[in-house]
């Protein structure tokens, strides 16, 4: 069920007016749970199954884990359940590629691994089981919270349904201390409607325009338009890619916070990063703080010198690359973030660069990191890494002037404007401008709303569904 | 929060009152979908009867087609007959002839392109500044358009040709690059049942309404325009309706494609006229 259909605007607005007529915080944890179950089941109601497995063996394991004592076995259970988790996501998600890559497609396993279904949103709530299991391990204390039972707490945690398909991913001690008996009184109603409002805009007008108008992106279609239209393409998919992710995640924290649960940002302004680290710090938040605590710090960070720090952070991006999407052309792209964070540490490491306040180096290294960023989100709208490599030859060979559409710079203009204005408030935020533009933020919603109205897009999926 | 609802609702008002007035022009297609949203719109809204009319169903092979008169054109690109003739059951007349473009019939009907009109979509009937032409970004897009060359001549102080479209240098495709449109198959038989058991059954709608039925059929790359793919389309058709009229492709070396299947502006219209002089003299219009 898509955030931007009618049935999900039903959806939402059942759920909501019952969930605050419950009088129990057990009541209203159990009326999220069937609600966020009927949201995963309405598409695929098969792999629901799966859903309800994954939460179940996280609720237990996460329960032995607050009452077991002997710590070896605690440790081991936590082990156990991690491995189940990134079994479960291995086998789902990465067997189309296994076959690919080690068998044949016409043997027995190479065929039986391409029919393994890809669940929606399985490297979502898998994360947030391992979360579960390891914050548990780590404090079991900040488990028990008063309100339902273990079972639908921490099962309400993995499926809540505002989150459940493609984050923000939510860490488990952020979240079960939220959970108690919820009132209408309390909701931030300006909060959530802000966010809702500036989510639905930023997906429904930026990115789903801007799709239909990156379509030519595709191989073979991009061999034939000029390189100037391949250039303002991949700027174009570079504020939709944002505009669609930061959407969702800006929708699923307003409806969060309908429900009182809040959650944390996922988005902060990325394209105004001045370097790699930082860009990461502002981009998808919530993966880039997950990667960091349960693997990049697991691994050693950076106390073991500074070659095992370039080799960790090109492992994490590698990792993380993977996590995107069964492809090896998702692993490039993780490779070739990790090596730009890799050489961008040696450079400070080594020169002990922090960049300077003038204002041309701040222009230039924000356009570097932005155009670098930009050029990697290739490997996401092509996802064979031979068509990437083409696309690229052509942005420097269509010289040719054919078929040039006057119209469609001003088209990927217009609408990449809201994200450009947005990231320029924050590099402005200081100035007499910016003030004014903030001032103005009521009837600046006003008008988002009327564009939603009068000019959305056609609807598609999020981009960040396919993860 | 007063505010924010405040805003919206001037504007939107204000904005229908606006699009009350503005020209009624077609042309405002940002991109494939809403060009394809804005024919169907145009077909519901715009048109007090369909009875005088000869409407054509298609896909993108004929969507660039402009007829004036009482010939409609209601191919969609990226879409199939079936998708047309939806649009067309959510009126209550139906028109006098339908020609239905044989090129890719095997196509299914989208369910997006269904979804956009269900009963809430009505809405667009009585506000005009929902409907997709009226989108504020197509109406500045034609503005800019209007005053592009307008802006050129005072700034540079001297006459700039109007912009023609399709008036920019043909474009068109490798022969070699025609071994990837995969089209030296044939249709799998059992996909060219189900597609014509498709057709037959809007067929025999169209027909039970009274409406006169014939095929056309689009010239493409003359390497491919008897290729086994468009053969077997072609036969399959001429098998499952050999009473209807079906208009053979007219020679493809005469045409130019832009990318092996899709006719470039100039041929576009070429075979535009070709069609007419030949509805004309199949079915008398």
């Amino acid at each position: 069920m898509l955030f931007t259909t009618t049935d999900f605007l039903a959806f939402v607005a059942c759920t909501f007016t019952f969930y605050y007529l419950l009088p129990t915080s057990g009541m209203q944890v159990g009326l999220l749970l069937a609600s966020s179950l009927f949201f995963y089941a309405y598409a695929s109601p098969s792999l629901l199954i799966l859903l309800v497995a994954s939460a179940t063996i996280n609720a237990i394991a996460s329960h032995l884990l607050c009452v077991v004592e002997k710590k070896s076995l605690r440790r081991l259970l936590a082990c156990v359940g991690v491995a189940a988790n990134l079994g479960c996501l291995a086998f789902f998600k990465y067997s189309p590629l296994i076959s690919e890559t080690l068998f044949s497609p016409e043997g027995s396993i190479g065929a039986f691994l391409l029919t393994v279904p890809l669940p929606i949103g399985i490297s979502f709530y898998t994360f947030q089981g391992i979360s579960l299991l390891v914050d548990t391990f780590r404090d079991r204390e900040s488990q028990n919270t008063a309100g339902a039972s273990h079972l639908d707490k921490t099962g309400l945690f993995i499926v809540f349904f505002p989150q459940l398909i493609a984050g923000p991913i939510v860490k488990s001690r952020d979240f079960l201390p939220q959970i108690r008996l919820k009132y209408f009184r309390d909701i931030d109603w300006e909060g959530s409607t802000k966010r809702l409002v500036t989510g639905y805009f930023l997906k429904m007008v930026v990115a789903d325009n801007l799709k239909d108008l990156t379509q030519g992106m595709q191989y073979p279609h991009f061999q034939t338009r000029p390189a100037t239209d391949l250039f303002w393409m991949l700027f174009a998919y570079s504020m939709q890619i944002f505009a669609d992710f930061a959407g969702y995640s800006l929708i699923a924290i307003g409806l969060a916070g309908l429900f009182g649960y809040k959650l944390h940002e996922n988005f902060k302004f990325p394209y105004t990063a001045w370097s790699f680290s930082e860009f990461w710090r502002r981009w998808h938040i919530s993966l880039s703080s997950f990667l960091k605590e349960y693997l990049y710090i697991p691994l050693g960070g950076n106390r073991h010198g500074s070659v095992r720090t370039y080799v960790n952070l090109f492992l994490v991006m590698l990792l993380g690359g993977l996590w995107h999407g069964a492809a090896w052309g998702y692993a490039a792209w993780g490779a070739y973030h990790g090596l730009a964070l890799a050489t961008e540490r040696f450079i400070v490491n080594r020169f002990q660069f922090t960049g300077t306040d003038s204002l041309i180096s701040h222009v230039m290294s924000r356009t570097f990191v932005f155009s670098f960023v930009s050029l990697g989100w290739l490997f996401f709208a092509i996802p064979d890494f031979s068509h990437v490599l083409l696309y690229i030859r052509c942005m420097v060979a269509n010289q040719h002037p054919f078929a040039f559409q006057s119209m469609f710079p001003f088209l990927i203009i217009v609408y990449s404007s809201p994200v450009v204005i947005y990231h320029a408030l924050d590099i402005l935020r200081r100035s007499k401008w910016a003030r004014t533009v903030m001032q103005l933020e009521p009837w600046l919603l006003g008008v988002m709303l009327f564009l939603i109205l009068t000019n959305s897009g056609s609807s598609g999926d999020f981009v960040y569904f396919q993860f | 929060m007063k505010k924010l609802f405040v805003t919206t609702l001037v504007l939107f008002i204000a904005w229908n009152f606006m699009a009350m007035m503005l020209p009624d022009q077609r042309g405002s297609s940002q991109n494939l979908w809403n060009g394809n949203l804005t024919t169907a719109e145009s077909v519901l809204f715009d048109i007090d009867t369909l009875k005088d009319k000869t409407v054509v169903l298609g896909s993108s092979h004929a969507a660039g087609m402009e007829f004036e008169g009482n010939t409609l054109n209601l191919a969609l690109a990226g879409l199939s007959v079936y998708d047309g003739h939806m649009v067309l059951s959510k009126r209550n007349d139906s028109p006098r002839k339908v020609w239905i473009e044989g090129n890719v019939v095997q196509r299914p009907p989208s369910e997006d392109f269904a979804k956009m009109f269900t009963l809430l979509s009505n809405g667009k009937k009585y506000f005009p500044g929902l409907r997709t032409k009226n989108q504020p970004v197509a109406v500045f897009e034609r503005l800019y358009e209007w005053a592009r060359p307008r802006l050129k001549a005072l700034i540079l102080n001297r006459e700039v040709a109007t912009e023609v479209p399709g008036a920019a240098p043909e474009q068109t495709v490798d022969e070699n690059s025609l071994v990837e449109l995969g089209r030296e198959q044939a249709v799998p038989e059992e996909d060219l049942r189900v597609a014509i058991q498709r057709l037959k059954r809007l067929v025999v709608e169209l027909a039970d309404q009274g409406v006169a039925i014939a095929f056309f059929e689009m010239p493409q790359h003359h390497s491919i325009c008897d290729s086994p793919h468009a053969n077997s389309i072609r036969e399959a058709i001429k098998t499952a309706f050999p009473d209807l009229p079906y208009l053979d492709h007219p020679d493809c070396a005469d045409y130019v494609t832009s990318d092996g299947i899709h006719l470039t502006r100039s041929s576009i219209v070429k075979y535009q006229e070709y069609l007419q002089k030949q509805m004309k003299l199949t079915t008398g219009g």
